[in-house]
């Protein structure tokens, strides 16, 4: 089959080519810009939305995900067991979990966390930790992630998740 | 041995006459599920799950114990089987704690894997479990009895496989547990097999306990190095790349499904001193400066070189070769650790050999017996130029018929991968770091003359090469430098 | 000792140096301010509240960030053209001081020793207009020497990007300026002021010639490198263009270099199209019962307040447009502002001729 080559160079105009279909009155610029100025003008004088941050907290839903903490049974044990489930469902690999045999005296428990750490700068909050966990052992408060001056400082280890 | 014909879910097979329907099921890829069964342990056929539908049988048959017939029409799926499972399973977990997030097995659990496939999605047992003893069986097993399901694989292993027989069953219906019998510990060399075996988390490894999760691991098949057995062995590292434990493969030609618990449990050497960098005269140098100090050195007159049976084969091969390029008057000699007496059990035999390739260096170096090389050496008395020392032994401590050979040395060309009892000895010139046995590849040949090749498992964790490669480097100077000779 | 003061003001060399001061120190005092009100202004469009930490309303947030650029590394790129490279930001800010020696900003009547009918201007020039624009569009080169001497390509498409700019829109400016000074009959700044004045209503140019206003704007919103036309730096496509390569204080010359030709660009349109420093004679007929510093004083504040409203606009309309594309900036400029100016030209050639509208 012969190939035309004259008929090959023709393509069809690509969209931003074709000739514009914006009105005349739009095309002279000079009133859409008044009107986008004044639109910006509307927004000059609203109130400004600006939350003080460090002075003034937000006011966050009840659902809000806020940092982590570690919840206690009814006789103050952590109720974690250390499954690692919830370092495993994290995406962002922001859980890190040593085991350790638990004490003798805590009854109907065999293992407990020696290490529990959450990195909240690698942490996205997004609860899946929460979803995993089967003991109920970890949950989102509604604080707002605290900043710090150090690396270290963010993360969390087991004594202040246990207490946050 | 006599072949008979069956078909297994529609599919004609032939298999021996002597299996059961369940080992013909599993040669030919189809699974059926099983606790108390083991291909290499006697049949109990006590769990009840490997349940199976046979054509012209009232009901479904435990295919662990039913051997297979010419024309026997087999279906491992189906409703009645479905039933039957599914009851079984019921049966299994009416006293299980369901400690899934703190028990070792979860992962790896054959309660967890059948009761997703076969089990109900909920339990309809409310009255209360069964609570069962918690005991330290040995200095490496610790039972957990509320998980046991009794199938007596472990009981088996200890009278079949090890023979101690520490293990039976006590009391009776939903009570009975596993127990050590008075007055005994399952203390012997295979008793980490138990946990290998045990089909849920009642045995569990006091040295693996709550380490990790299954899933964080990642494995590797490797060869055992610590006998000439030579065990097939799978190597399983978390993501720091730290051997967390070596449990056995099956190979039926070598360790069938088990291993020593030495074998298991001697991996600190990877991660506990190791010399990380070449060495000249004790100072850390680059590997460019270590191996042209080492080619000074190694083309002395009346040197010798001194390979140990941990080598692998293609470590002696090439620095044979290299020596007789590089100095052509080199003796090479070999040494290893101490040869014991076998410990032979019913089912399993521990080489006596502490060293994984003395076969392989008869056939590479021609040296037959590794000790006696060593003493021939040592009862020379000239002066040796430069000793050329391929260690590479775990934990390795110096005997006297070393201390003497190190002793004529004018200089000592060391390749280990640890800062041990040679390095410390003092006349070491140039120290070439190596790699453990997990972190390179080769092969060795075990007693029984099999050729085993392995995989490095790991990342390596120091600046090591493996001995091919410094002997291709030191290669590679030779022709930088020039030929001196 | 007052008599004293005014005599030796009356000495045209001390005066001149005078006034060199003042002059300096208006623009410079006004630099970090434009700075601060850009980023309360910009803040308040997009409903933030802006700078607000350093000083009272976040007042001395320039200062501070001043000090901040102060105390930067010194910093040359590789391969740098050295002399170039330090003269560049300089070169970008000289221009705005120098046009803005031209501007008249006040009128203090009876203190006709401090210029002709007391015009109170650096440089009080009967071609004013031509030098300022001569002067203005020097400010080119400096971002064409930055773009240049960093040796590297974000820098030189952003120079590159201004010099063709600055060509291209500095043409539309002189022939709407031809059509003012052929209206206007002048190229005395302060004139073109006076002439502007009225008496009931204010006869300004933005009403006589709003052609003239609309393109002289638009070329001066090119010439002071700001949004629609602020390509040369473009951050989203050059990386902040000709001083990407600058920090510190170097970088901070430009800055002070851009807010200064702002400010003399808008000086120069409250001259030329808002009458400058005057009011309608009807609505002043009181300040003559002043003495003359104070009617200089509130001449000089008509004159301020016409510059920051005209500040105001210059970011609101930053702060509202999106950038042009360079093809559409290059064809707005060639194919549409250019034939537009030359009408413009004509038809104001017409009016004076047969209209009898701007009858001197």
């Amino acid at each position: 089959m012969s190939v035309d080559m004259k008929k090959m160079d023709v393509h069809p105009p690509r969209p931003e080519m074709r000739p514009s279909r914006l009105s005349w009155i739009t095309r002279i610029y000079i009133p859409m810009i008044l009107k986008g100025m004044l639109i910006s003008l509307r927004e000059f004088m609203r109130k400004p939305v600006t939350i003080q941050y460090p002075e003034q907290k937000p006011k966050v839903s009840e659902r809000f995900r806020g940092e982590h903490r570690l919840t206690k049974d009814a006789e103050g044990h952590m109720k974690c067991v250390a499954c690692y489930m919830c370092a495993t469902a994290c995406p962002a690999h922001c859980i890190n979990i040593e085991a350790q045999a638990a004490p003798p005296e805590w009854d109907g428990r065999d293992k407990i966390p020696s290490v529990f750490e959450i990195d909240m700068l690698k942490c996205i909050y997004c609860g899946y930790c929460v979803e995993a966990c089967p003991k109920e052992a970890i949950e989102m408060t509604n604080k707002v992630p605290k900043v710090y001056q150090t690396r270290q400082e963010f993360i969390y280890g087991l004594n202040k998740l246990l207490n946050n | 041995m006599k072949q008979v014909n069956l078909k297994i879910d529609g599919k004609d097979v032939t298999v021996p006459a002597d299996w059961t329907v369940i080992k013909a099921c599993h040669q030919n890829d189809v699974d059926v599920p099983h606790y108390c069964y083991h291909p290499d342990l006697s049949i109990a056929g006590n769990c009840r799950i490997c349940m199976v539908g046979v054509k012209g049988m009232p009901r479904p048959v435990v295919a662990c114990a039913q051997p297979v017939a010419e024309g026997m029409e087999v279906s491992t799926t189906g409703k009645d089987v479905e039933e039957a499972r599914k009851g079984v399973m019921e049966f299994l977990l009416i006293n299980h704690p369901l400690d899934c997030p703190e028990c070792d097995q979860s992962g790896e659990c054959k309660l967890q894997d059948y009761s997703y496939d076969h089990g109900r999605d909920h339990g309809r047992f409310h009255e209360e479990k069964v609570r069962k003893s918690k005991a330290t069986m040995g200095p490496h097993v610790k039972y957990w009895g509320s998980r046991c399901i009794v199938c007596t694989r472990c009981v088996r292993f200890t009278e079949e496989v090890s023979g101690g027989g520490e293990l039976g069953v006590i009391y009776r219906g939903d009570r009975s547990e596993i127990a050590l019998f008075p007055g005994k510990n399952l203390d012997n060399p295979l008793s980490m097999n138990n946990v290998d075996i045990c089909p849920v988390g009642a045995l569990v490894s006091s040295d693996f306990l709550f380490q990790s999760r299954v899933w964080h691991l990642h494995s590797n098949p490797s060869v055992c190095a610590d006998c000439s057995v030579g065990c097939n062995s799978r190597v399983d590292l978390d993501a720091k790349n730290q051997i967390k434990r070596i449990v056995p493969r099956q190979n039926d030609a070598v360790n069938k499904s088990w291993m020593c618990d030495h074998g298991r449990l001697s991996f600190d050497y990877v991660h506990e001193n190791r010399l990380q960098k070449p060495k000249v005269h004790g100072k850390d140098a680059t590997w460019k400066e270590a191996r042209r100090a080492a080619l000074d050195l190694l083309s002395a007159p009346g040197s010798v070189a001194l390979i140990s049976a941990w080598n692998t084969n293609e470590a002696m091969q090439s620095i044979k070769n290299f020596l007789s390029s590089e100095n052509p008057s080199t003796r090479i000699f070999g040494y290893g650790n101490t040869v014991e007496a076998d410990l032979v059990f019913p089912g399993f035999t521990i080489s006596g050999d502490k060293n994984p390739n003395c076969a392989g260096m008869k056939q590479v170096l021609g040296i037959g017996d590794a000790n006696a090389s060593l003493k021939a050496l040592a009862a020379e008395k000239d002066s040796i130029g430069c000793l050329l020392l391929v260690n590479n032994i775990p934990n390795f401590q110096i005997t006297a018929e070393l201390k003497s050979i190190l002793d004529r040395s004018q200089n000592v060309v060391l390749l280990d991968f640890a800062t041990g009892d040679l390095l410390r000895y003092g006349n070491v010139a140039v120290a070439l770091p190596t790699l453990t046995t997990f972190e390179k590849s080769g092969s060795f040949v075990n007693r029984t003359g099999l050729t085993q090749t392995f995989d490095a498992v790991m990342e390596p964790v120091t600046y090591g090469m493996p001995e091919t490669e410094i002997v291709a480097a030191l290669r590679g100077d030779r022709v930088a430098v020039g030929n001196q000779r | 000792m007052i008599s004293m003061v005014l005599t030796l003001l009356r000495n045209p060399l001390v005066l001149a140096v005078i006034k060199m001061f003042v002059a300096i120190g208006v623009v410079m005092s006004a630099v970090p301010m434009l700075v601060w009100l850009e980023r309360k202004l910009s803040a308040r469009f997009q409903r933030r509240i802006g700078p607000n930490r350093v000083g009272p309303m976040g007042l001395l947030q320039s200062i501070a960030d001043a000090i901040k650029l102060m105390w930067k590394e010194d910093f040359f790129p590789r391969n740098t053209d050295r002399l170039i490279f330090l003269a560049a930001p300089i070169m970008a800010f000289l221009p705005g001081i120098i046009s803005f020696s031209l501007i008249p900003v006040g009128q203090a009547e009876g203190a006709e020793w401090l210029g002709p009918n007391g015009v109170m201007a650096v440089s009080y020039l009967e071609m004013g207009l031509l030098v300022m624009m001569a002067v203005s569009s020097l400010a080119s080169y400096g971002l064409a020497f930055g773009g240049w001497a960093s040796n590297s390509q974000y820098p030189l498409l952003g120079g590159i990007r201004s010099s063709a700019q600055l060509i291209s829109y500095e043409i539309v400016m002189g022939m709407a300026v031809i059509a003012l000074a052929m209206k206007s009959g002048t190229l005395n700044l302060s004139e073109i002021a006076t002439q502007q004045q009225g008496w009931y209503l204010p006869h300004w140019n933005l009403f006589l010639q709003p052609l003239t206003f609309l393109l002289f704007l638009i070329a001066a919103f090119a010439e002071t490198n700001r949004a629609p036309f602020d390509l040369p730096e473009a951050e989203q496509e050059l990386v902040g263009g000709y001083h990407t390569e600058y920090t510190g204080m170097r970088y901070a010359w430009f800055m002070l270099g851009e807010y200064a030709g702002l400010w003399t660009m808008c000086s120069v349109i409250a001259t030329l199209f808002l009458g400058g420093w005057t009011l309608p004679a009807a609505w002043m007929g009181w300040v003559g019962h002043f003495p003359w510093f104070v009617a200089a004083l509130i001449s000089f504040g008509i004159f301020i307040a016409k510059v920051v409203a005209l500040v105001f606009f210059f970011m609101w309309v930053r702060w509202t447009l999106p950038r042009f594309r360079w093809d559409q900036l290059m064809k707005l400029g060639w194919t549409i502002l250019i034939p537009l100016a030359l009408a413009n030209i004509l038809i104001t050639a017409l009016l004076m001729e047969y209209g009898g509208l701007y009858v001197r």
